[in-house]
């Protein structure tokens, strides 16, 4: 009886504490009423501060901001009383997500691109498809751990001009006439405005065929006509200037050709038109030190071996005066002196960048041009808006997406602590990023022998031809009498042709593996003689540094030392592909041997 | 003395508050089956005394053996609190809880005493079983407090005023219950002011005073001790006259009897025939208890002389 | 009759006896849940449920504090003057279950205050917290009897039945004032706030206030040393005083 009754009490107890009341949502409004840390909330309602805040325009005297639903709700001096669960900024530096204004997105760029706090980029070419999916988020305040995406889609060129180059078919404009049309398919594939790639007769060097000057007229007017921006690549001071006398509403990079002319920097700043200098991939062409410093002695917790690979990634082109660079910083003091909006993008991932991490050497490379502080920070929030014209991101201010970075430090003394901010919320979600895996390491000793199969000890072989890009050359591999035979054919058209087998290294194409340990290759080969070629892939890049040898109908023991592939990252290589000769070819490949 | 065991000896016992020294060597000894009653007015030390035996408070020298074994400091074990019952003189039990209640509860402290229910039924409560101690009578509380006291069936007892503010009939049922424990072989130790209860009771009676038992022995002894007798009668020879007839100590008058105390009452009543013969109502009576005690305890040096060689 | 036995009745009849004294139950189990519903939910700021969860912890302190103040305070002063604790020693019963039962019956007060406290505040403070949080505050509470319980030893042990409930009142009204239990301990004067430290009661509401993440901010641990010091030390005072009481030397 008595039992009975304490067991009764006993449960009247714990029913009591099961019946009180929870959150509602996984979080208690109560609960982080006072000073809870970034992390223990998981809501997207919010009150933040004390703060310092950047609303993208200035630093306000405001320390509080109410976010609701992932939107800025209101600003406040003092820390008003409200519901919401109060999070504490511990008096550190606010400011909005960051907007990259010149990249190129595929795969995890807008994931890569979020995890170094850029919050929106925009795409001045690239898959109009990728775009399309994308598009939808921007109106959105869902958890997400992808930036917002507003792109050009295609691009506007010439036959064979820049931007043809890449393996894939794009539609190209032969004539002024086809400008209207030419926009107005842009506009249905989903782009947001028209970016033209264009190359004035006047210029110096012609890379490559450009449009004329009517058609880029032309292309331009059409898309005002529509109610699109046109932005123009350009790479030279008369392209510069017949672009912007062509009314382009800005241009997506600068130039180090030659010094600006006055005349430019009065018409753009005369006209509103704005500039997006990329200076990071030029100093990539140009001065090549910044990413050292920056990124690689000390590399960021988010930074992928991929990302790395890109960094240190080189153009292949003549070398250029690298006093080049200081005439490049010299033009863009001079557009930021004579009052022309800069927006900062780093036109990731071109060699010598890689998606969100760029735009902070792009930052800190504007800064050190000569470009105020503040500026920069405009540059990389509310300048994109306001040249842009878009709606959602760039401010701190009621309305806006809750978008934004906590600094440990004061950014207007160090830009280098947007490098590791204390906190990066998205649509007014936290944003943890997940820190990249490190990849394993390969010993020396014996990759294959295809005594019975085509088994490696990393990874694994397939046949590897240009057909993946559109190309024209094939390749099939088979495992014969103990010997790995590869039979193809090498043609043109792909612009770069490629036929043969690849051994992926290991088990993550995007991670590689370790060779720091290798020294060289061996490998025992014959067949139809010719010149092969060896590529060697860092991860995350699609360029690879190439060797070339010659191979005859009899066996042979080819040694080749890591150092034949320059600039290749030996810390995290993805994949070694043996090309046959040009046309058709049939080789055997044995005792692939790692020392 | 008895044969047979002796449940509590104290030997020496001194206990000073503040300088003032309350017990001054006191010897006792009590064997099972024994009732001993202390006498002693207020503020003699029966309280003390009690007190220090059961630890309540320390005792400055002396020894006590309680159920033959030596007691040193306050502590008193477990094992012999089980076998002793007090009721103390300023004892009040939790007010909000019943008869039964409270009965219950000292019951379960005890590993081998009365239930609850006998425990009621001791104190003669059924009929108040439920009734809470602060709206009990008097009587009725002290009786449910002797009855507490019996909860373990103690070898040893100590009732310290036990008849307080009770009726002569719950008075006379006390007793028979006391009488019943000193049967069972219950050695009980008893303060008390009623002197009839001592002599009613006792076997033995020590009178306390200024800390030290002046007198000891069983109740007719102690009367014997105290050699006066009361002369009582009708005479008219003055008070002078009668004052110096041989024995007499003290005179009181009260009306137109007189009551002479005296220490050899045939020589003062064959003086007094002698002077007087139309002596009327003469009457020699044994001096009760009472008053033997109050005279052995009166503050007069003079009666209390005779009896000092007497002391235990 | 085993042990175990008696530790059950002597609590089972001390907070019997307890129960039946109108004059402390009704105090102990209303003053808390009515403040709590001035001060904690009607003239709570509007729209604010952070000061209802604040008030809540607060005047939970408050109220667990009471309960053990008086009922170790008041009973044991009366029960020393009644000689009940007298026939009680006397008995063969241990002085710790005397005590222990004292420390139940606080804590029986001091759950029927949670509960109702914490009833009031779900349903009119719109107080929502984890289940941890409210779990974690419950039995925060009922352990911070333990150095309160100490203080009425102390007093019970030392004042007279008549003085005992104006000392203990004298005690337990300002220190729960000074200690930030009515009013968020940052709306005192500085210079209270800084002599707030003294008081346990300060470090219990701050640890009560961690469990909701609205405490100042020092450390747990610090609050633990100061309380669990102040515990040793109100322990020490009353095994002396005890001792003096029961004539050990």
């Amino acid at each position: 009886m008595k039992s009975l009754v304490f067991t009764l009490m006993v449960a009247l107890l714990v029913g009591f504490f099961l019946l009180l009341p929870q959150p509602q949502q996984v979080l208690a409004p109560a609960r982080l009423a006072m000073a809870a840390t970034p992390a223990e909330l998981t809501d997207n309602s919010f009150m933040l501060g004390p703060v310092k805040l950047f609303d993208g325009e200035k630093w306000r005297d405001e320390r509080f901001v109410e976010i609701k639903n992932g939107r800025v709700q209101q600003l406040y001096l003092d820390k008003p009383d409200s519901t919401l669960p109060w999070v504490d900024g511990n008096n550190q530096w606010l400011i909005p997500g960051l907007i990259d204004s010149h990249v190129h997105a595929w795969g995890d760029a807008l994931e890569q691109a979020l995890n170094f706090g850029v919050t929106t980029v925009l795409d001045m070419f690239g898959d109009h498809q990728f775009l399309a999916a994308q598009k939808a988020a921007r109106a959105s305040t869902a958890q997400t751990n992808k930036a917002d995406i507003y792109g050009a889609g295609t691009l506007v060129t010439a036959t064979n001009g820049h931007g043809t180059q890449y393996g894939r078919e794009i539609p190209v404009i032969a004539a002024p006439a086809q400008a209207s049309e030419f926009v107005a398919a842009r506009l249905a594939e989903g782009s947001d405005f028209i970016k033209i790639v264009y190359t004035s007769d006047k210029a110096l060097r012609r890379f490559r065929p450009s449009i004329d000057l009517a058609t880029l007229t032309a292309v331009i007017t059409a898309a005002k006509a529509q109610g699109v921006l046109a932005v123009v690549h350009i790479a030279d001071l008369p392209s510069a200037g017949e672009a912007i006398a062509a009314g382009a509403d800005g241009l997506v990079h600068s130039f180090f050709s030659e010094p600006v002319s006055n005349e430019l920097l009065r018409q753009m700043a005369d006209g509103q038109h704005f500039i997006v200098p990329t200076m990071t991939v030029m100093e990539g062409m140009l001065a090549n030190k910044i990413n050292e410093e920056l990124l690689l002695k000390t590399p960021p917790a988010a930074l992928t071996l991929a990302a790395i690979s890109s960094l240190t990634e080189r153009f292949s082109h003549s070398p250029i005066p690298s006093d080049r660079y200081a005439l490049l910083a010299n033009n863009t003091k001079q557009m930021a002196e004579a009052g022309i909006l800069l927006l900062a993008g780093s036109d990731a991932p071109n060699p010598n960048t890689d998606h969100g991490v760029s735009l902070i050497v792009e930052m800190v490379l504007l800064q050190r041009a000569g470009v105020p502080v503040l500026q920069v920070l405009q540059s990389a929030t509310s300048a994109p808006v306001e040249a842009f014209g878009l709606n959602e991101v760039g401010y701190l201010r009621p309305g806006y997406k809750a978008d934004m970075l906590l600094l440990n430090q004061d950014p207007m003394a160090d830009l280098t602590t947007l490098l590791a901010p204390a906190a990066i919320w998205k649509n007014g979600w936290l944003h943890q990023p997940e820190l990249p895996t490190a990849n394993s390491a390969l010993n020396s000793g014996l990759i294959a022998d295809f005594n019975t199969d085509l088994n490696a000890r990393s990874g694994g072989f397939a046949a590897s031809s240009d057909s993946l890009m559109q190309g024209k050359s094939a390749a099939e591999i088979s495992v014969q009498q103990g010997v790995l035979k590869v039979t193809g054919t090498t043609r043109p058209g792909f612009a770069y042709p490629w036929a043969g087998v690849a051994w992926q290294t290991g088990n993550s194409i995007e991670n590689g593996s370790d060779f720091s340990d290798i020294s060289g290759i061996r490998f025992n080969i014959r067949g139809t003689p010719g010149q092969y070629r060896l590529d060697a892939f860092s991860a995350g890049s699609f360029m690879p540094v190439s060797h070339r040898f010659t191979v005859t109908a009899d066996w042979q023991t080819i040694e080749l030392p890591l150092t034949v592939f320059p600039g290749l990252n030996a810390k995290a290589v993805s994949m070694l592909l043996w090309n046959g000769p040009q046309g058709e070819f049939s080789f055997e490949l044995d005792d692939i041997t790692l020392d | 003395m008895s044969t047979l065991q002796t449940q509590l000896k104290v030997t020496g016992l001194v206990k000073r508050f503040a300088g003032k020294t309350v017990l001054d060597g006191v010897d006792l000894s009590l064997a099972a089956g024994e009732v001993l009653c202390i006498l002693g007015p207020n503020g003699a030390g029966k309280t003390t005394l009690i007190s220090a035996i059961l630890g309540l408070i320390g005792a400055d020298g002396g020894e006590i053996e309680l159920l033959g074994q030596s007691q040193k400091g306050t502590a008193r074990s477990m094992a012999l609190r089980q076998q002793c019952g007090v009721m103390m003189q300023i004892g009040s039990l939790s007010a909000n809880l019943t008869v039964a209640e409270q009965c219950d509860l000292f019951s379960c402290y005890y590993q081998s005493g009365y239930s609850a229910k006998e425990l009621v039924g001791l104190a003669g409560l059924e009929s108040h079983a439920n009734a809470r101690f602060g709206r009990l009578s008097g009587g009725q509380k002290q009786r449910l407090l002797f009855a507490l006291a019996l909860a373990g069936k103690p070898k040893l007892v100590f009732l310290d005023e036990p008849t307080l503010g009770m009726d002569v009939e719950a008075r006379r049922s006390l007793w028979q219950q006391i009488r019943q424990l000193k049967q069972q072989g219950v050695a009980v130790v008893l303060t008390t002011h009623y002197l009839e209860e001592a002599e009613q009771l006792a076997d033995r009676v020590m009178v306390l005073h200024q800390g030290q038992f002046i007198a000891s022995g069983s109740p007719a002894e102690l009367k014997a001790l105290t050699r006066y007798k009361l002369v009582q009668c009708c005479t008219a020879l003055s008070d002078e006259a009668l004052l110096a007839l041989p024995g007499v100590l003290q005179l009181s008058r009260e009306q137109g009897g007189i009551t002479l105390h005296s220490s050899h009452a045939e020589q003062t009543v064959l003086a007094l025939l002698t002077q007087d013969n139309k002596v009327s109502q003469l009457e020699v009576k044994q001096v009760a208890l009472e008053q033997a005690f109050l005279q052995l305890t009166a503050p007069t040096a003079e009666h209390s002389n005779g009896t000092k060689e007497h002391a235990a | 009759m085993s042990s175990l036995a008696i530790y059950q009745k002597e609590a089972w009849y001390d907070l019997i006896s307890v129960w039946r004294t109108p004059g402390f139950v009704l105090p102990a189990l209303a003053f808390p849940v009515v403040f709590y519903l001035f001060f904690g939910v009607l003239f709570s700021p509007a729209g604010s449920t952070s000061h209802a969860a604040y008030m809540l912890v607060t005047y939970s302190c408050f109220g667990i504090m009471g309960p053990a103040m008086f009922n170790f305070a008041m009973n044991i002063a009366s029960d020393r003057a009644q000689g009940w604790l007298t026939l009680k020693r006397l008995s063969p019963m241990p002085v710790s279950a005397y005590l222990l039962a004292k420390m139940a019956t606080s804590l029986v007060f001091a759950m029927l205050i949670i509960l109702m406290l914490f009833s009031v505040a779900a349903i009119f403070g719109d107080v929502r917290l984890e289940r941890s949080q409210w779990i974690g505050l419950a039995l925060l509470l009922l352990a911070g009897t333990i150095p309160f319980a100490f203080i009425g030893l102390l007093l019970g042990l030392t004042l007279s039945d008549k003085a005992a409930p104006g000392v203990v009142n004298l005690i337990y009204l300002p220190m729960a004032f000074l200690s930030g239990l009515w009013l968020p301990v940052t709306m005192l004067p500085s210079f209270l706030q800084q002599l707030a430290w003294v008081w346990p009661s300060y470090h219990l509401s701050q640890l009560g206030l961690k469990v909701v993440a609205m405490d100042q901010g020092q450390p747990v641990l610090l609050h633990l040393a100061i309380l669990g010091l102040t515990t040793a030390v109100l322990m020490g005072l009353c095994v002396l005083v005890f001792r003096r009481y029961t004539g050990a030397k």
